[in-house]
This record gives C-alpha cells, sequence and structure tokens, in this order.
C-alpha cells in the first residue's frame, strides 16, 4: 500500500501530537508507520516531526496510534515490554520533538 | 527474572552482531537466500522468468513492427518486465542501505553520496542487463545536499520516502497501461516512466522529496495541529467507519460527499478510483476552513448525524 508523509508541529504536547496523528490516520484511511525528528526546523522555523503514513484497505483501520513518553532507554524498554505484555504493537522508538524538546517517544496500537 | 535494561543490552549485542555479520559478507542474515525462482540473474544455464536483455530487444524490435492488440501486449510485457528488474535491485539496494547504517552515516559528509552510492549498488552489476539497456543515456542528477540536514534523517525515513515515490510512479505507470493505448502511451513514454521509477528509488529523489515536504506546509501543518478539537477527532472516526460500511452498497453517500466537496464522480468510477478521491481528500482537511466543509458535507451526505 501507499505511503504518504506529514509535518507536525513539534512544539504540541503529546497529548496533542497524538490526537493529531489519530485525526490523519482516519482522514487519509492510513495508518501511522513511522515517527521521526524533522530538519524542516532548518530555517529557523518551529521544531517539527516528520509522521510516515500508510494506506490500509477500507474497512481494515486498525486501533488508533497512541503514544508515550519515556525519561530514557532503560525506561523506554520498560514502556515497550509492558505494552506488548498487554497485547499491544510498538510501531515506533524515536526521539522526537514534544513541547519543543527532543523527548524519547514510543507509539504502539 | 531477567531485567529489562539487561534485554535491552542484549537486543544491542544482537544487533552489532549482524551489523558485523553483514559486513563479513554474511548476506543471508539480513534477509533468507533468494528462491532460485526469482533470483536474479539466474542460476546459470538456467531460465527462470528473469526478464533478459536479449528478451527486450528481441521485443522491443518487435514491438516497432507491430500494431493495435499485439503491440500494446509487446509494450505492457516490456514495461512490466523492467519493473520487474527496477523492484528486483531496489529491494537489494533497500536491504544494503537499512544493514549498513553506521557507514551510511560515516559517508553522511560527502557530497553526491546518494547518486554515487545507488550507481555503485545498483549499476555496477547491471551494465549488460535490460536495465542497463534502460537507462542507456540517463545520467543522474546532482543534489546539493545540506549535510545537517542529510545527517538527521534516518535511513528509514529516506527508504519510507523512496518507497513513496515508487509507489505514486508505479500506480501512474500500471493505470497508464491499462487504459491508455500505444497511441497515446506508446514505448517510449513508459521508457521514460520507468526512468522517473528507477530514479524515485535513490537517495537523492529521497532527499529531494523530504525536502520538499519539510520546505512547505509547515505554517498550514501547525495550524492542523492546534485545531484538531476533540469533536473534530470524534467525526474523523465515524466518517471513516461511515465511509467503509457505504462500500459494501456501492458507496453511494460517499460519491454524494466527494461531489458536495466539489470532487468530479464519475458513474463509471471503481471503487478503488472512489477510494482514492476520498484518500486525496485527507491533506485539504489540514485547512481549518475546508475541514468545516468536509465535516458539514459529511452530514449532508448522511454519513454522519
Amino acid at each position: 500500500m501507499a505511503t504518504n508523509q506529514q509535518l507536525v508541529d513539534g512544539s504540541l504536547s503529546l497529548d496533542q501530537q497524538q490526537q493529531s496523528l489519530q485525526f490523519f490516520e482516519q482522514v487519509s484511511f492510513a495508518k501511522l508507520i513511522d515517527y521521526t525528528k524533522s530538519g524542516s526546523n532548518s530555517n529557523g522555523g518551529p521544531p517539527a516531526n516528520q509522521a510516515t503514513f500508510q494506506d490500509v484497505p477500507f474497512g481494515q483501520q486498525p486501533p488508533p496510534i497512541q503514544l508515550q513518553a519515556a525519561k530514557d532507554d532503560n525506561d523506554a524498554a520498560s514502556i515497550m515490554a509492558a505494552q506488548v505484555k498487554a497485547g499491544k504493537t510498538i510501531v515506533f522508538h524515536a526521539t522526537v520533538f514534544v513541547g519543543g524538546k527532543e523527548t524519547i517517544v514510543i507509539g504502539f496500537r | 527474572m531477567l531485567r529489562l535494561s539487561s534485554i535491552w543490552k542484549a537486543s544491542k549485542i544482537v544487533q552489532s552482531a549482524l551489523l558485523v555479520a553483514a559486513l563479513l559478507g554474511c548476506s543471508h542474515i539480513e534477509r533468507p537466500p533468494i528462491p532460485k525462482v526469482i533470483v536474479d540473474p539466474p542460476p546459470p544455464d538456467s531460465v527462470n522468468g528473469t526478464y533478459t536483455l536479449d528478451q527486450y530487444n528481441t521485443d522491443l524490435t518487435a514491438y516497432a513492427s507491430a500494431t493495435g492488440d499485439a503491440q500494446a501486449v509487446l509494450r505492457n510485457k516490456m514495461a512490466y518486465g523492467v519493473m520487474a528488474e527496477i523492484d528486483y535491485v531496489y529491494r537489494n539496494y533497500e536491504v544494503s542501505l537499512f544493514m549498513n547504517q553506521s557507514t551510511f552515516n560515516v559517508l553522511a559528509d560527502t557530497l553526491q553520496l546518494g547518486l554515487a552510492t545507488a550507481t555503485t549498488i545498483t549499476n555496477g552489476e547491471r551494465a549488460k542487463t535490460v536495465l542497463g539497456a534502460v537507462l542507456t543515456g540517463v545520467t543522474g542528477t546532482t543534489l546539493s545536499i545540506d549535510k545537517n540536514f542529510f545527517r538527521q534523517q534516518t535511513v528509514q525515513a529516506l527508504i519510507s520516502s523512496m518507497q513513496a515515490n515508487r509507489d505514486r510512479i508505479k500506480a501512474l505507470i500500471i493505470q497508464r497501461l491499462d487504459t491508455q493505448d500505444t497511441a497515446t502511451y506508446p514505448y517510449q513514454a513508459v521508457r521514460s516512466d520507468l526512468i522517473n521509477y528507477f530514479f524515485a528509488g535513490t537517495l537523492p529523489a529521497a532527499l529531494q522529496q523530504l525536502h520538499q515536504v519539510a520546505g512547505t506546509n509547515a505554517e498550514t501543518q501547525r495550524a492542523v495541529l492546534e485545531q484538531v478539537s476533540t469533536a473534530d477527532l470524534k467525526n474523523s472516526f465515524a466518517i471513516n467507519a461511515a465511509i467503509a460500511a457505504d462500500k459494501a452498497n456501492g458507496f453511494p453517500k460517499t460519491k454524494q460527499f466527494l461531489t458536495l466537496l466539489g470532487v468530479q464522480v464519475d458513474p463509471t468510477m471503481t471503487d478503488a478510483q472512489i477510494e482514492a478521491a476520498v484518500r486525496s481528500l485527507a491533506p485539504r482537511t489540514i485547512d481549518p476552513e475546508f475541514r468545516t466543509k468536509y465535516f458539514a458535507a459529511a452530514k449532508s451526505a448522511g454519513l454522519i448525524n
């Protein structure tokens, strides 16, 4: 299935970014497959993250993406282990901008 | 019970071991052995369906003198044969990029990295193949690379960008092959599109797209993120579910929804075309004004209350 990319404002809070990503998943009939820092702020603009979405067949929309921040790598490992134990799938684990600051974030559904 | 930090450290050790194995030439670590029925080139003295240069030249010669349906058959055969070759080299290239990320980062200081790397990995072995023949006379473009931007791009983001480029062009080629005859879409035009398809899977193309995405729409995207309310999110879920359900009946409400939003709906449109039209609205919902119209149209069409 086709993929497309969308910039997300990295100055937003984690909850706000989650809400926006979920919105875009629904209107584009796609699922988030990757989330990384974007270099778009090299021109002095606000920090941004780049979301990569992959189309999903109509009627097969997976559960919405959820985001959780981690304090460090150990905390991230702990979070991921807990989510996997709860039956979730880890979508990404990356350092992205949250509230304008670099933050370790795990995405799962 | 193992401590999670130990598990994390162990995974890092495994990743390092995989990289070492790959660098030592253990090519079956990052992927299983390629079955002989699809390996390209085929094993010596074997035929496995690989589209060879000889076959291509034979078909190209026949194409020149063919007419009508016969010519279209040859055009499509050459198109899909070359496309398969491009897909094969791209997948190998993708694996190579992924497994050599550390080398990739070191080379980030070199301009024209992407094209040089792509040429080394793909064209070096392809000079005498159909891919080499198709690309003869085509030179890659030089891209001025912002080293800082380049460093920040993960291999995964670049691979996603290349795949997005490729998917877009491939869909266009297939659509044209399916709907246009050789008068309107001759093999010469197909070849041009195939060349674009090949270069869409290179690092300069990936970087160029990422530059374009990063450099535009930042204002509107920021606006979207500030204005995606809980109500908007709830509506998006409802519309997604309603349109998915509408598909079973032939998309009657969805067609009305699209028409209300100014999308031309043809009675002969296939489900795939309807779905593509729906997806095409997504980037426009970035604009708050359009989003209001989007929800209003969904309500008028009976998709939501």
